[in-house]
């Protein structure tokens, strides 16, 4: 995207997703940037350093559709990152046990006595 | 400031709108009559449109199996007609796509998609699964990466791919098709685009309504479907119809995530139950598909189509009822599923839509497993789902009342759930009739000069508006107004109050796009903003409550087949929307 506004600089606010929908590993990532040319919503640019993991730009706008990860030609470089709230939760059905994705699973039971 | 916007001028005798999969089938079949064809697309074509993470079923006519059965295209279109339209549809239409779909696959599988199984028992060892119809008529097939191999064979037959352009006008002569102008989402520059015949290939509009979790964009459907197609099409002066049966907010979620898992009885199918929060069975689990069963005996299709009508209203749980009767949260729940069912379950999902990366994710980080976990479902609660009933009105031929304009897939309405097999049947079809019509047509008739500057202004005052409004923001207020006054209550009142509030939004926007790609958002809003208006204005028009393709008019609780049994078209004439009511004979 060769804007001619690459001099300007914006404040964006803050968006109510991940601020990184999706997460590079620089170790793995070749930078070819077949992410950047794939993505349907058009959040990212090749990064200017040759061979680097491209930037995430519009983090706001990803639909998480993960087209960059599956068209990506290295594994493990491209992860994403589900917002919080996506975040489903499950029960087991031998325990009943409640489980939370990113938490200590399962979940504690909650120490405050009933009021 | 008007003559720094670069113009790309392309000249194509066949231009496609939009390459998902009824515009690269388009694009392959016109390609066979030895004409120029290009196709614009707004994201890329490999990754594109609703098949752009993958599909992995369509229904189909199939030659081979069903008339053996005693089962007829004729039942299929029945069962389709009165199953998912409750009569409301083109018949010959849906005939055109149940009688074309299966040599579509065919196409399919020659451009390097597996349909072939080896657990199958069937004669041409296709595993076929029950969906939308009385007797199993699904195919199973490897779609993670079809749109890849449709880019692959569009490519390998010499079709030139423009990605990245956003088309935003329809340019006519006469009535008669010129060519269409567009934005580089990614150089700010202008694409000029003549051509001798257009084919419309874009979609629905999926991105009008806020998702239940806020979170920008948990809808099954790509963002990218903008209604840009309906949007030009109005301002080009055509009818479109049936734009009332827009579907409000909700829509089936694994937990709160919009991943296209399906529920029982769909994707889901063969192996899940729901259950309540203390284990009790809400919906039954299903037999596992039997492979080698369809086929082994005849089928009565009236008897059999009755039964399958009557199960389907039985199997809708009421699941608004029940969560206010305290019976929730509900579980999707596959732990009493055998190996080979997950195993199946978990193909399924790998190949169609986004929930193949989300499982992996969560088998992988949080341990998740289908035999042991039973994972939270949040069931749409919606009264209306009607999926793809709206749009242009085309004839057999896939033709508009424009000349030399066509449309396929998506932006055709009048046959619900028409779906990929919709997509690439019509597709093939507009193609076939758009490079016949280029072939007979000597001349380009040229660009319009005026509209072409128009486009430029646009650009420009948005480009430069420096105190207008982010489209977002704009978005969020359009998607509002769609919530609130044009959701599951839809009355007189509200909707005459949507359509004013709507009008001020419209009159006080002034746009503000930084660089190109904030330019297609804010052409994209635009878009959304115009289907908006076109689907409160038709939702206040239909006075009744439709069951199928369910529409609820809280004020007209009742089903008017006497009066409404018609397609609601709806054009700009005159500066004015004209409504027709075009009965269903």
């Amino acid at each position: 995207m060769n804007t001619k506004r690459d001099e300007e600089v914006y404040v964006f606010p803050n968006a109510p997703t991940p601020t990184r929908p999706v997460i590079f590993d620089p170790d793995h990532c070749n930078g070819c940037n077949k992410c950047v040319s794939v993505c349907i919503m058009d959040i990212l640019l090749p990064n200017p350093e040759k061979g680097k993991p491209p930037l995430v730009v519009f983090p706001d706008e990803c639909w998480y559709d993960a087209c960059c990860e599956l068209h990506c030609p290295e594994s493990n470089a491209i992860r994403l990152n589900y917002p919080l709230m996506w975040k489903v939760p499950w029960k087991r059905k031998e325990t009943g046990d409640y489980h939370w994705v990113g938490e200590k699973n399962p979940l504690p039971p909650n120490p405050k006595p009933p009021v | 400031m008007n003559s720094q916007i670069k113009v790309v001028p392309i000249e194509t005798d066949v231009l496609i709108i939009g390459g998902g999969l009824a515009g690269c089938m388009a694009a392959i079949k016109a390609r066979e009559y030895g004409v120029r064809v290009t196709i614009a697309e707004k994201a890329n074509t490999v990754s594109s449109g609703c098949a752009g993470s993958g599909i992995d079923h369509m229904w189909a006519y199939l030659p081979t199996i069903h008339p053996e059965i005693g089962w007829s295209i004729e039942d299929l279109v029945e069962d389709h007609s009165e199953g998912m339209s409750g009569g409301l549809v083109d018949k010959d239409l849906l005939y055109f796509v149940a009688s074309q779909a299966f040599d579509r696959v065919l196409d399919l599988e020659k451009f390097g998609i597996n349909f072939r199984y080896k657990d199958s028992k069937l004669p041409d060892g296709f595993r076929v699964v029950p969906q939308f119809h009385s007797v199993p008529d699904a195919l199973n097939f490897d779609g993670r990466y079809i749109k890849k191999y449709l880019t692959k064979e569009t490519k390998k037959r010499g079709v030139t791919i423009v990605n990245r352009v956003m088309i935003t006008d329809l340019l006519t002569t006469d009535g008669q098709v010129s060519g269409a102008l567009g934005i580089g989402t990614r150089d700010e520059e202008i694409y000029s685009f003549s051509a001798k015949s257009v084919v419309f290939c874009t979609g629905r509009v999926g991105r009008l309504s806020k998702a239940v979790t806020g979170v920008w964009g948990n809808s099954s459907s790509p963002l990218t479907e903008t209604g840009d197609g309906r949007a030009m099409a109005l301002r080009a002066g055509l009818p479109l119809i049936n734009m009332e049966f827009f579907p409000p907010p909700n829509p089936f979620a694994m937990g709160n995530c919009e991943v296209n898992l399906g529920a029982p009885r769909n994707t889901l199918f063969p192996a899940g139950s729901i259950t309540g929060p203390n284990g009790e069975v809400i919906v039954p689990r299903t037999e596992f598909y039997d492979w080698d069963k369809l086929g082994r005996e005849k089928v009565d299709p009236a008897e059999t189509r009755k039964r399958w009508l009557a199960e389907r209203r039985k199997a809708k749980p009421q699941y608004a009822k029940l969560h206010k009767e305290g019976k929730s949260p509900f579980y999707l729940d596959l732990t009493d599923a055998t190996d080979e069912e997950v195993e199946y379950v978990e193909w399924s999902i790998s190949n169609e839509g986004r929930g193949y990366r989300f499982l992996e994710y969560m088998k992988k980080h949080e341990d998740f497993n289908f035999r042991r976990d039973k994972i939270e479902f949040t069931p749409t609660t919606r009264g209306m789902a009607s999926t793809a009933s709206s749009g242009l009105m085309v004839n057999l031929d896939m033709e508009t009342g424009i000349g030399g304009l066509f449309a396929a897939g998506d932006d055709v309405g009048g046959v619900p759930w028409k779906s990929a097999p919709g997509a690439v049947t019509m597709g093939w079809r507009a193609g076939e009739m758009a490079a016949n019509r280029a072939s007979t047509q000597k001349e380009f008739l040229g660009v319009d000069g005026e509209r072409l500057e128009a486009l430029k202004a646009l650009c420009t005052e948005m480009l430069q508006g420096g105190r207008g409004h982010h489209w977002r923001e704009v978005e969020l207020a359009v998607q509002n107004v769609m919530d609130y006054y044009c959701g599951d209550v839809r009355t007189g009142s509200l909707l005459s109050r949507g359509i004013e509030r709507l009008g001020h939004i419209k009159a006080e926007v002034s746009y503000n796009a930084t660089n190109a790609h904030e330019l297609m958002r804010c052409m994209e809003v635009r878009s959304l903003a115009e289907n908006a208006d076109l689907i409160m204005r038709s939702s206040l028009e239909r006075k009744e409550t439709r069951k199928l393709p369910s529409f609820v008019r809280t004020d007209f609780p009742e089903q008017d087949d006497l009066n409404w049994l018609a397609f609601l078209s709806v054009r700009l004439q005159d500066g004015r929307l004209r409504f027709e009511r075009l009965p269903i004979t």
